[in-house]
């Protein structure tokens, strides 16, 4: 039976690990994700969970402590955002080529400069090569849903590597909203224990984790892990089918939106897909035939399921919330748009860049965009491909 | 049609699509400076109406941060759980829970005719119009330091705001949320339940002596 609540993302992420109880929390702080080892503190003082919280001097060492406890045969978990992710990127490549499943909690937050606290995907989109599985929620309530699939994802068999569960950095992270919490016991149950085949103190199979890779065998763990990112896709999967079956909650690697007769369509992530759904449904009302695509999982990027929903639209935009500065467009429009690069009927493809260092967006906003699509599909020229949308001009 | 449908006022309230009917909404942006509880006070109301049976959002926006400095936080309440996530720039409510602000901040900024402003101040509503920058709509006030210190003997300010803001608002029926605050007051103060009486008394006054 569900719980109804009211908490902030940070708290409902806080809450999946108290009801998780993982062997290891290692923090450091950093806002916006602060909240997240702060309520995990209280119930550390508490007995509400018997974990070893182990208090760190960066997130250098937060992470490579999981690693550590993970290397050992624990479960281990951490939080983090912005600069605390990217004074993490060595360790972030040692966790996933380690085929260590750390599962981290980013609450997305820009990159400096100018220095700013406030929400985009500077800092997880800067991590897409790390080897990480990343999994974006729109609102708390998927935030805790993830969390609760994540340990299961990142450490079936066949997958084997850390993960991300990212949110909207203030937007999620600090707003209250309603949430249907699970269960404790139910909660325990759905993410059972974590038993890996082989780890570092298992004296019946000693191993070496994270020797020199020779050239002779570099390459051959390269594809190995590029075979687990693979793998990962049917697991993702296998587990949001077991989800739904057990709370009711359906999720996949994206939702599609008013998508069935779709002519305009936005692909975007997290919160602002909410906002724009909102545009979707006046303009639907209006008669015009808008959808979206949210993008849940990023990493492994779903290119051939994308492609099949977006290759019945006539006109995309492509919605990205960091500046990747390749000069031709953001990370999540060279993903979607090399996603259907072998399409026979393509539709015609735009990028936006917005919302960066907090810049709000907004009904009115999302309605622009499909002003924009609306002009293309009607055999309008595709104008610029990539532009930003919302700062002021000089 | 919304009127029959929700009973309420069609010009102050918000109409949102779902995706497959209408759901009335109530927008209300507080402002205050950093350490006043702003935030404090719309995460009160979201409680309030979440314990009467509505979805609820609160959430703040952050400048640079520090003490005293101007801070906005706001509220959606709805029927139905709001997928919008964007700032409010034309609320229906304004709470205003430091008069000082009126000579810096355009409070009134894109709030609705038909709604109505709320400031925690001892002055009447028509001595504080002038400074609203034009603002034609109802103009309401609360001595909230008044009330506190009547009630509680020391200056709790958030209590009687809530109640005056769900009073003009109507966000939540009068009786739910005194039953439902004295339920929470009794939870929170287990310990000291000598305060719960003078906390329930806040809330009563305060949405008897709002003004305007």
């Amino acid at each position: 039976m569900s719980i109804r609540e009211r908490l902030s993302g940070n708290e409902a992420i806080a809450t999946a690990m108290r009801q998780i109880n993982p062997d290891v929390f290692a923090m450091f702080p950093i806002t916006p994700s602060t909240e997240i080892p702060q309520y995990y503190a209280q119930y550390v003082a508490d007995g509400r969970v018997d974990t070893e919280f182990i208090t760190v001097e960066s997130e250098h060492s937060s992470l490579s402590a999981c690693l550590g406890a993970e290397a050992a045969g624990a479960r281990a978990v951490t939080a983090t955002s912005s600069a605390g992710l990217s004074y993490m990127n060595e360790v972030l490549y040692v966790a996933a080529s380690s085929r260590l499943p750390v599962v981290l909690a980013v609450a997305c937050r820009a990159l400096t400069g100018p220095i700013n606290i406030n929400h985009d995907y500077s800092d997880s989109m800067a991590e897409r090569d790390s080897g990480f599985i990343q999994i974006y929620g729109e609102n708390n309530q998927e935030v805790y849903d993830n969390y609760l699939q994540a340990h299961r994802i990142a450490e079936h068999p066949d997958v084997r590597l850390p993960l991300m569960v990212c949110e909207d950095g203030f937007i999620t992270s600090h707003a209250i909203e309603n949430i249907e919490l699970e269960d404790d016991e139910a909660v325990k149950k759905f993410v059972g224990e974590y038993k890996p085949e082989n780890y570092l103190l298992k004296k019946e199979n000693p191993l070496a984790v994270g020797p020199y890779g020779v050239s002779g065998y570099y390459m051959e763990a390269r594809v190995a892990q590029a075979q687990a990112m693979k793998n990962a896709k049917k697991v993702i999967l296998e587990v949001a089918a077991d989800f739904e079956k057990t709370f009711g909650r359906k999720y996949g690697f994206f939702e599609e939106y008013r998508m069935e007769d779709a002519e305009t369509a936005m692909v975007i992530m997290g919160s602002s897909a909410g906002t724009a759904k909102a545009c979707v449904d006046e303009l639907r009302a209006e008669g015009v035939k808008a959808g979206l695509v949210k993008i849940r999982v990023f990493r492994p990027f779903p290119g051939e399921e994308l492609a099949a929903v977006l290759s019945k639209c006539k006109a995309v935009a492509v919605m990205d919330k960091s500046e990747g500065f390749s000069a031709c467009g953001g990370p999540l429009f060279a993903e979607t748009a090399g996603a259907c690069i072998n399409l026979k009927d393509r539709p015609q493809m735009i990028d936006i860049v917005f919302g960066l260092g907090g810049r709000d967006f907004t009904v009115e906003a999302a309605r622009s965009v499909y002003k924009r699509l609306e002009g293309i599909a009607a055999g309008g020229e595709t104008g610029p491909v990539y532009t930003h949308m919302g700062q002021r001009e000089a | 049609m919304y009127v029959m449908m929700f009973g309420v006022e069609p010009s102050i309230n918000k109409v949102i699509f779902s995706e497959k009917r209408f759901f009335a909404m109530i927008e209300i942006r507080w402002h205050g400076r950093g350490g006043q509880g702003a935030k404090t006070a719309s995460q009160l109301l979201a409680d309030a109406a979440f314990m009467a049976g509505k979805y609820v959002q609160s959430f703040p926006e952050y400048g640079p941060e520090r003490s005293g400095a101007p801070i906005t936080a706001y509220n959606r309440i709805s029927d139905e759980r709001c997928s919008v996530h964007s700032n409010i720039y034309d609320p229906d409510f304004v709470a205003v829970v430091d008069e000082t602000l009126l000579e810096s901040v355009d409070v009134c900024g894109g709030l609705k005719e038909g709604g109505a402003v709320i400031i925690k101040s001892a002055k009447d509503p028509e001595e504080l119009r002038k400074h609203l920058r034009g603002y034609s709509g109802r103009v309401c006030t609360i001595d909230a330091r008044e009330v506190s210190l009547r009630n509680l003997g020391a200056y709790f300010p958030n209590t009687p705001m809530l109640a005056a803001v769900v009073a003009v608002s109507g966000c939540v029926d009068r009786e739910q949320f005194l039953k439902d605050m004295e339920d929470s007051y009794r939870h929170k103060f287990a310990k000291k339940p000598q305060v719960v009486e003078g906390n329930l008394k806040c809330l009563r006054e305060a949405f008897d002596e709002v003004k305007g």
